[in-house]
């Protein structure tokens, strides 16, 4: 697993275990789910903050996951972590989502997406580097397929082969789509021009 | 000049360095009570539509089995009329 997921384990871990939690949640047990809920809610919404452009739209995307992952827990058979298999379902439901954005944007500029106010909680201080947000707009105008690939191996440090996994799709087009952002995403540096100081 | 190739590396190591917009926490904190809400809402969802499904399953049997009995009457009845028998014993009445 990623450096970002060991460093930032799920919260509320007291408690029974997350095996015994599913297998009661599986059972029906409604309370042993919303326990579930608790423990990764934070690692489900940060990982959907970096897809999403707003703060109601991040709500409703993260609720999506686990109301998704309640009709699904039927399915889950325990061979890989829960974790995983919560994941995969938040990666597939964000890049639905980058999907419907995309096929929105004749109608929605990507000015006007700037503006939702949708960033870091970096202060304006802190913001000495220009590029910074050249980049951010940059990787949010990237393809669908070639965001959801480079948010994951770069921002959330994740391999090759656990993008894959994530994402459904073989290695190789993981390969060729990281390739085609970081080359998208240099292009965009390379013609940003700095306001002077 | 500076690799672009590094120069975008060290960029992306900041951008991932960034702390998670403050709405990250607001929301994480309400999911719970939304996504059970939710969950709920679904199930009642659920529960209503077989609810009316057997409901509007059994009004359609019934209208077909009396719309069907009442054509199967009227065939019969049709039938009867037409037969020439019949109506020899009527005029014969």
């Amino acid at each position: 697993m990623s450096a970002a997921e060991s460093a930032a384990p799920p919260s509320d871990d007291s408690g029974p275990s997350v095996e015994e939690l599913v297998r009661h949640a599986q059972g029906g047990d409604g309370a042993a789910f919303n326990q579930l809920v608790r423990r990764y809610a934070g690692r489900v919404t940060r990982l959907v903050a970096r897809f999403v452009r707003s703060e109601a739209d991040l709500a409703e995307v993260a609720q999506d996951v686990f109301v998704k992952a309640h009709r699904g827990l039927g399915s889950f058979r325990a061979e890989s972590p829960f974790e995983h298999w919560l994941l995969r379902i938040a990666t597939r439901r964000c890049h639905d989502y980058l999907r419907a954005q995309y096929r929105r944007r004749w109608f929605t500029s990507f000015d006007h997406l700037q503006d939702q106010g949708f960033e870091p909680a970096t202060s304006a201080a802190e913001e000495t580097d220009p590029r910074l947000p050249a980049l951010r707009a940059a990787v949010r105008r990237l393809r669908p397929d070639d965001r959801t690939v480079i948010t994951l191996l770069e921002l959330e440090e994740h391999s090759v082969r656990e993008v894959a996994a994530l994402t459904g799709w073989t290695e190789s087009k993981v390969k060729v789509r990281a390739h085609r952002a970081r080359r998208a995403l240099r292009r965009d540096l390379e013609s940003f021009n700095p306001p002077p100081l | 000049m500076k690799d672009p190739d590094q120069e975008l590396d060290s960029l992306m190591a900041r951008l991932r360095a960034e702390p998670p917009p403050a709405a990250v926490a607001r929301v994480a904190q309400e999911l719970s009570v939304h996504v059970a809400a939710r969950v709920e809402a679904g199930d009642a969802g659920l529960l209503w539509f077989w609810r009316w499904s057997a409901v509007l399953g059994t009004a359609t049997m019934a209208i077909l089995g009396w719309a069907g009995g009442a054509a199967l009457e009227a065939s019969h009845q049709l039938v009867t009329l037409a037969d020439p028998a019949v109506w020899l014993l009527n005029l014969s009445l």
